[in-house]
């Protein structure tokens, strides 16, 4: 898992049940620790699902304003991890579809160059990875969706099922069918393996 | 265990997520199965790495300004916009994984329903008992009746 780095260390962070216990004294300062905590693994999850900086800043800042906004988000039963990647995954996919339509009424219409100027730019260890996103990105909006949650930012089979709101077994099979419908992909792009 | 059975189960398999039992019924299936030894061997070749991000500072510094608790806290209180109307919702839902333009779909929907409404509402103006006539002979009485063809 990449490492951001964008916020500067030298603090211990709380598990989310001593966020929780702070929200009671002080719901200001735990909602900084949430921000804190959970600011780049959402701004990854919405940065690698968009590629694009711009609408990645925007939904991360929309995620937090929703948390704070949420009045069960410090109760004790209440799942903020997944609470925070399933809003993230269905603003991005959102935003995602509202592209793809917009591109298809605008489809006739060149694009100048250098029109896209927030693109990402990812980093890959090899360039079967690189076949691999560009593969992930021919599946399905749900296969790529719990592709992203496993291996992009390595949430449990627990995690995933609380935020996509799935049983156990179903992550199971999704993940299952998600990887062997990628390899399809890959044997049609001609990927050799390594 | 089949092999459709093992297939579904080859990454939780990986991901150490099955139990015992289940670990040695794929194990034992893997041996006398070449063909889903193949794809064990392709799955583990092709797990997905996350790609790392390398923002530019400027986008650090946009992230940094997004993020600052206070402005966080300032626009959470201010009031939320209006729920998304329930048509939109169903819109969305609608047009969620649409491989069809859903539009089309609606008006085809539409057209056929309405050609039913009208067929069923045709059958139901007829008086009970009576069969519809044929528009020709219907004001000749039947003694009087001669085919066209009866004429030398």
């Amino acid at each position: 898992m990449p490492k951001l780095s964008l916020v500067p260390g030298g603090w211990d962070v709380p598990d989310d049940e001593r966020i929780k216990q702070i929200a009671r004294s002080d719901r200001r300062a735990a909602a900084d620790w949430v921000v804190r905590k959970y600011r780049d693994p959402i701004f990854q999850h919405a940065a690698w699902i968009l590629k694009d900086w711009e609408e990645a800043i925007d939904v991360a800042q929309d995620v937090f304003i929703r948390a704070m906004r949420e009045p069960r988000f410090f109760d004790e039963e209440f799942k903020m991890k997944a609470w925070l990647y399933r809003v993230t995954s269905n603003l991005c996919f959102n935003l995602v579809r509202d592209r793809r339509r917009r591109n298809a009424i605008l489809e006739s219409v060149p694009r100048p160059l250098g029109d896209e100027p927030h693109q990402t730019d990812f980093v890959f260890a090899g360039q079967q990875q690189q076949q691999i996103l560009a593969a992930m990105d021919r599946l399905t909006e749900d296969h790529r969706e719990i592709l992203m949650l496993r291996y992009y930012s390595d949430l449990s089979y627990a995690e995933i099922s609380d935020t996509l709101g799935i049983k156990l077994g179903t992550v199971m099979s999704r993940l299952s069918r998600a990887r062997g419908q990628l390899v399809e992909v890959l044997d049609e792009l001609g990927v050799e393996t390594s | 265990m089949v092999c459709s059975e093992v297939r579904e189960r080859l990454v939780p398999w990986h991901d150490g997520e099955v139990g015992p039992s289940e670990d040695e019924l794929i194990r034992g299936h893997l041996v006398g199965c070449p063909s889903c030894t193949r794809l064990d061997q392709r799955l583990r070749d092709t797990v997905p790495a996350p790609p790392q991000l390398s923002p530019p500072p400027e986008v650090q510094q946009r992230l940094a300004r997004a993020l600052d608790i206070d402005l966080l806290l300032q626009e959470a209180s201010r009031p939320a916009p209006p729920p998304e109307r329930l048509w939109m919702q169903t819109w969305r839902l609608l047009t969620r994984r649409a491989e069809v333009p859903v539009g089309a779909v609606m008006v085809y929907a539409l057209l056929l329903f309405a050609s039913f409404a009208w067929g069923l509402s045709s059958w139901w103006a007829l008086p009970t008992g009576q069969v519809p006539l044929d528009a020709a002979s219907a004001d000749i009485p039947a003694d009087q009746f001669r085919p066209a063809a009866f004429e030398p």
